[in-house]
């Protein structure tokens, strides 16, 4: 009798997700992550009181308007608030980002990694403690330990231009171009990377010199 | 601060700048950099330092790129600035790979020498620079040339280019050689294949020229003046002012030389010309002088061969005709032999004996004919000497001359002797010099040929004492230094023209008083013989004079100090005979310095006074002088006259050295 109660409850809420994966197709305000397509891996609670909705099965999220997708072990978020996962991998326009933890702000469209991250896109590699994408500016800011291995450097912070795919390192910062290790004068500096394209290769030219469009750019994360 | 200092001060990491290192290669300090990977370079920049990772070279510029990143490395750079050592170089353009750097349209100072050069190789390995189209100049002579290797501190040129003449375009002279090998410590050339171009114009050297700064600041114009006396007779050849070019090279062995001038250009004596060729060759143990041409209008020729028989000894034969400037005209076949050898003695006393003998076949000639012979027959002689000195003793050096010759005429039947005896004793502890000497010559002065090798008996003591030193001295500049001596002659026979007795007895004390520019001296001369020893040809004065000279003044153009002195000198001459008492003579006189930034003049002009003072008739102009120094990129001659009572002297020199001074 309880099994039977069970299920049916179980094929409600299932019948509810599929309702709500229909319904996340349409993005209602034009904002990123304010459209997302949730996949359960299994079960889904919901608090009726809070809105908060648990996947302790994980599942997959998917925003139509940045293609960002979020595989997670465990998902849980308020529809319309924010999104929290654990043990993620994001993918995006940004490549691809290992995290233990990620939290999407719907409204602020911010979504924010931390532990154990890392990035791999085409031409680099970044390891780092945090990251905080910004959908809307299409920048992502890496913090707390910076490393890349492709190319290889280590920064204070790495600010990462999603849509031309230049890399500005900030403050103290090292980075091996070739026979070279430059590194940052003592009090610290920044070093643009400029992603080319030679031949098959991706790689990035490095200047001290920043450009004033890439600062521009960045203006609002320096 | 040294140049390596201060470019190694520009090479360290600060808190705008940062390092980057090559390992085994450079490291480089930058304030900004960009790399361009598809162009394989690193691009530093914003004033970027360059040492080589052992520090051998620094390279200082704007900018500078490393280029062939994932081949093989160099570095590029506009207008850098490269210390190599001690020495700093600046270029147009520097390119360098991990062996060369190549620096184009550079400049290059050094401690001793400073230049340019179209390229400009330094081997990092090596350390030799290669240069092409270059010139160094130091601070006598420059050097330039098509091509260049300098290896530590020797330049090896090819078609090399020798001048005095810095800081010129076209130089208006230079020596050219095929080859010319630079030491740039101690700042000799020595050039291969010498060529003197003058202008448009080319004569030809001798193969091999050794040019040092230190022979170009005691060179001398190859310019004689001379006055032979004419005895009286302003006809005799070769007497009064005669000027003549010495040394003149001749062909490309550099053997042989040529003497070119004139005698009697002074009215009322007889010009004659001087067309003289000197050979000189020496081959192992033989040497061959010869002078052959006109001395004075008249045909001079000097053959002298001599052979060396054994280290001691040596050989001679020798043909004489004609008669050198002033001197007694003959003509002479002769053969002899020489001996000299050092006894060997221990400690610091010498001893050298030396012994001759000789056969001749000799005529005296007059010089208006030298085709009569006034005494005419052979020669044939003998003699001996040796020489011994105590070498420096505490009490003094001691030193012995003897000589005992004999001479036979056969044809007029007649022998002469001599013998010498020359010591002398010289004592020097700081003041004061002490010398003493004695000469005599005993002889028969029987020689028939007076004028070539007669004789005269002297009996002749010198005595002579001074001291001088300095005085007194205040701070840096100022001092008084002074001297005092007196020096006697004493002949016991008589002489030419001076009878026996006390000839000379002369004593004189100075002072000098400097302070800064200006130097004031003051001094007396007495002769005193003719008073100590009065006789008809003997004088007696006292000679006071008083000077005050100035350094650098008057300075006419801005930034021009004149090289000579402004003095002014006051000369009184005071007698003591009895016939000739009182004031002789008081010369005022005056020079003062005209300097310009190419030309230089010194007139002097000064009065005798003692007529105004003794009669009040007007003073007398004693002495007129002018010297004129032009100034030249390629230094400075001189050339100035003296008119001092009538009497004319003529001076010429050259100052390698001095150039136009450079305005700051």
């Amino acid at each position: 009798m309880l099994l039977r109660f069970l299920a049916s409850v179980t094929a409600l809420l299932l019948a509810w997700g599929v309702a709500q994966e229909a319904e996340g197709t349409q993005p209602p305000e034009g904002r990123p992550f304010a459209a997302l397509t949730i996949l359960s891996n299994g079960r889904q609670t919901i608090d009726l009181v809070t809105g908060l909705t648990t996947l302790p099965d994980g599942g997959r999220l998917m925003d139509a308007q940045t293609g960002v997708e979020v595989l997670a072990q465990v998902i849980r978020y308020v529809e319309g608030e924010y999104i929290e996962a654990t043990a993620v991998t994001v993918t995006g326009v940004f490549g691809e980002v290992t995290a233990e933890a990620l939290r999407i702000d719907v409204k602020t469209s911010l979504l924010t990694a931390t532990g154990e991250l890392r990035l791999a896109r085409d031409g680099l590699r970044v390891s780092a403690t945090s990251l905080r994408y910004d959908a809307v500016d299409q920048v992502a800011v890496f913090d707390g330990g910076v490393a890349g291995t492709e190319p290889t450097f280590s920064a204070d912070r790495v600010l990462l231009d999603i849509l031309t795919g230049d890399v500005l390192l900030d403050g103290r910062y090292e980075y091996a171009g070739g026979l070279f290790t430059m590194r940052s004068p003592e009090v610290g500096g920044r070093l643009q990377l400029t992603l080319q394209q030679v031949g098959e290769a991706v790689t990035y030219a490095a200047t001290t010199e920043v450009s004033p469009a890439l600062l521009e750019r960045f203006k609002a994360y320096l | 601060m040294t140049l390596a200092g201060w470019a190694a001060a520009q090479c360290t990491a600060g808190p705008d700048t940062s390092q980057v290192t090559i390992p085994d290669y450079l490291a480089v300090y930058y304030l900004h950099f960009t790399s361009l990977p598809d162009e394989d370079e690193v691009r530093f920049y914003g004033g970027v330092c360059v040492t080589a990772v052992g520090g051998e070279w620094t390279v200082i510029a704007d900018e500078v790129t490393v280029v062939g990143l994932s081949g093989e490395l160099g570095l590029r750079a506009a207008a850098p600035m490269l210390y190599w050592g001690d020495l700093r170089m600046q270029a147009a353009n520097l390119a360098a790979t991990t062996e060369t750097l190549v620096l184009q349209q550079a400049t290059i100072d050094g401690p001793d020498f400073s230049g340019d050069a179209t390229t400009m190789v330094l081997d990092l390995f090596t350390g030799a620079v290669v240069m092409t189209e270059f010139t160094l100049a130091g601070v006598a002579f420059a050097v330039s040339g098509e091509s260049a290797e300098l290896i530590g501190q020797t330049l090896s040129v090819t078609n090399a280019e020798v001048t005095t003449c810095i800081g010129v375009e076209q130089t208006p002279y230079a020596i050219q050689g095929v080859r010319a090998t630079v030491d740039l410590t101690a700042r000799s050339v020595e050039l291969q294949g010498g060529v003197l171009r003058l202008g448009a114009l080319r004569i030809g050297l001798r193969p091999r020229i050794e040019l040092t700064e230190e022979s170009l600041e005691r060179f001398t114009l190859p310019l004689q003046v001379s006055n032979v006396p004419d005895g009286g007779d302003p006809a005799r050849p070769g007497s009064g002012v005669g000027v003549r070019l010495v040394g003149l090279p001749l062909g490309d062995e550099g053997d042989a030389t040529l003497d070119i001038g004139a005698t009697g250009l002074d009215a009322p004596h007889t010009p004659g010309a001087v067309a003289l060729v000197r050979l000189a060759v020496r081959e192992s143990q033989q040497r061959v002088n010869a002078t052959f041409g006109v001395e004075g209008g008249l045909p001079l020729l000097d053959v002298r061969a001599e052979r060396e028989v054994t280290p001691w000894l040596d050989a001679t034969v020798s043909l004489y005709s004609g008669a050198a400037a002033g001197e007694t005209p003959y003509h002479e076949a002769r053969v002899g032999l020489n001996a000299e050898a050092d006894v060997p003695i221990p400690g610091p006393p010498s001893l050298t004996v030396t012994a001759e003998a000789f056969a001749a076949a000799t005529a005296l000639a007059s010089i208006y004919d030298l085709a009569t012979p006034l005494v005419f027959g052979p020669r044939l002689g003998a003699a001996a000497g040796f020489t011994a000195a105590t070498g420096r003793t505490a009490a003094g050096s001691f030193s012995v001359r003897t000589r005992a010759e004999a001479t036979y005429y056969p044809s007029q039947g007649a022998l002469q002797w001599a013998v010498r005896l020359n010591p002398t004793w010289r004592l020097d502890v700081a003041p004061l010099a002490l010398q003493l000497g004695y000469d005599t010559w005993l002889t028969n002065s029987a020689s028939p040929f007076e004028g070539l090798d007669r004789r005269r008996p002297l009996a002749r003591l010198t005595a002579s004492a001074r001291a001088a030193g300095q005085l007194a001295t205040w701070g840096e500049d100022r001092r008084v230094t002074g001297s005092a001596g007196v020096r006697a002659t004493h002949d016991g026979l008589p002489t030419s023209g001076n009878p026996a007795g006390l000839n000379a007895f002369v004593a004189d004390a100075g002072l000098t008083y400097e302070t800064g520019v200006w130097a004031f001296d003051a001094s007396a001369t007495a002769r005193l013989a003719g008073v100590l020893d009065p006789a008809p040809s003997r004088d007696a004065s006292v000679t006071y004079v008083l000077e005050a000279r100035r350094s650098g003044w008057p300075v006419l153009q801005e930034g021009v100090e004149p090289h000579e002195q402004f003095a002014v000198r006051a000369e009184a001459i005071q007698g003591l005979l009895a016939d000739d008492p009182g004031l002789r003579r008081l010369d005022l006189s005056v020079a003062v310095p005209l300097a310009f930034e190419n030309l230089e003049l010194r007139p002097s002009i000064g009065f005798d006074v003692a007529p105004l003072i003794e009669s009040g008739l007007p003073p007398i102009l004693s002495l007129h002088a002018l010297d004129v120094t032009v100034i030249t990129c390629c230094g400075s001659l001189t050339v100035g006259y003296t008119n001092k009572d009538g009497a004319v002297t003529a001076s010429f020199a050259i100052d390698l050295e001095r150039r136009p001074m450079k305005k700051e």
